[in-house]
């Protein structure tokens, strides 16, 4: 093809992607409803998933597509479905000018710090020649993680199960929280307490006797 | 110069993208030329119950048991991602490797399936159980009428 650019039209991608990218995360965070915000969420990770292809990692892509995009956005629909709702109740927050204008300034700094990395790094350099041939060939990335550093691979498997241990141990912690409160002075077992001597109580004396009311 | 980039590969996948999103919007399109324009009204804006009167708002909270199962999927998730690079892969066919990469796919599928079973075993427990819950109340009960009654009655 005539006047075609190949680094042109990656240049071109590559910006593309960045600005749908960058609308979708701001939607993300800043969407009145939370559950559109987490669909967003998922929007944002799959264009992620373009980043990685036109870095011709494709396994990346799909395992960015596959976790993030798939399980962290179900993850953060279900934490919505499993949270009270504080939208459009006393719970909600509303941020404050004052609170607005300090994460204003943070966004500034952090973006202008990762800028200045970004400008002042060697990537060049950085890049090792082996890596760059494998994240392109899938059998030779899965000879690299399964052959070669495979411990890493039964570690991962460790870490995984790690946190279904933790969110089965939570889930105990939760109901002998919650068996406790059957026994305690307040839970299901105590009765409404009738005082006799109004005047007595608020004097902070003891109540003779309290008579419970029967049901 | 590199010519044929991956990228470039993808342009099918684009293309099915933006049909997919075209397809959507030309029903959702569809869907308001046809359907008829009503006023709204507290019938109709109320939220959906199938022949009940609908009680409260549709979004309550669920109890916390159930995020057991959202992380069970992203566990199967990560696993199917691995034993995918896996299968695209030639490691099991081949003779170099295939003996050593077998070992560590069994470790590893034993690894998570394990803490899948844990799971699958703790999940009931760690549900509020009306039997003991019934079991607590009625022993807090006895120990109150005991301490209501030491001498043990008439």
């Amino acid at each position: 093809m005539q006047g075609f650019d190949p680094a042109l039209f990656e240049q071109i991608e590559f910006l593309l992607l960045a600005g749908i990218v960058l609308v979708l995360a701001y939607l993300a965070l800043e969407h009145k409803e939370i559950v559109y915000a987490a669909f967003f969420f998922g929007f944002m990770a799959s264009f992620v998933a373009g980043f990685f292809l036109l870095l011709e990692a494709p396994f990346i892509a799909g395992m960015q597509i596959a976790v993030y995009t798939g399980g962290i956005s179900t993850l953060i629909i279900f934490a919505v479905l499993l949270l009270p709702r504080a939208q459009d109740s006393t719970l909600e927050k509303f941020a404050t000018p004052r609170a607005r204008q300090i994460s204003l300034v943070i966004a500034v700094v952090v973006t202008v710090m990762t800028g200045f990395l970004a400008v002042l790094f060697p990537w060049a350099e950085s890049f090792n020649e082996a890596f760059v041939s494998i994240s392109q060939d899938l059998n030779g990335l899965a000879q690299w993680l399964w052959f070669e550093n495979g411990i890493y691979v039964q570690m991962i498997a460790l870490i995984m199960i790690t946190s279904l241990v933790g969110a089965i141990s939570l889930l105990r912690m939760d109901k002998a929280e919650q068996l406790g409160a059957i026994t305690g002075e307040f839970g299901v077992e105590a009765k409404p307490v009738l005082i006799d001597d109004l005047q007595s109580a608020e004097d902070g004396q003891s109540v003779p006797e309290p008579k419970e009311v029967d049901e | 110069m590199q010519t044929s980039r991956l990228f470039l590969d993808f342009i099918p996948v684009i293309i099915w993208a933006l049909l997919a999103m075209a397809l959507v919007i030309i029903m959702l399109l569809a869907s308001w030329v046809l359907r008829p324009h009503v006023l709204q009204n507290s019938e109709k804006t109320s939220t959906y119950e199938c022949g009940e009167e609908p009680v409260g708002p549709a979004r309550i909270s669920y109890p916390y048991n159930y995020f057991v199962y959202t992380v069970l999927f992203v566990v199967i998730d990560v696993m199917g991602a691995f034993l995918w690079l896996l299968s695209s892969s030639t490691l099991l066919w081949a003779n170099a490797t295939k003996y050593e990469v077998v070992w560590q796919v069994v470790v590893f599928i034993l690894i998570v399936m394990g803490g899948v079973g844990f799971v699958m075993k703790m999940i009931p427990r760690s549900f509020l159980d009306g039997k003991e819950t019934l079991d607590v109340y009625r022993r807090a009960k006895a120990e109150r009428e005991k301490e209501q009654y030491p001498t043990g009655g008439h």
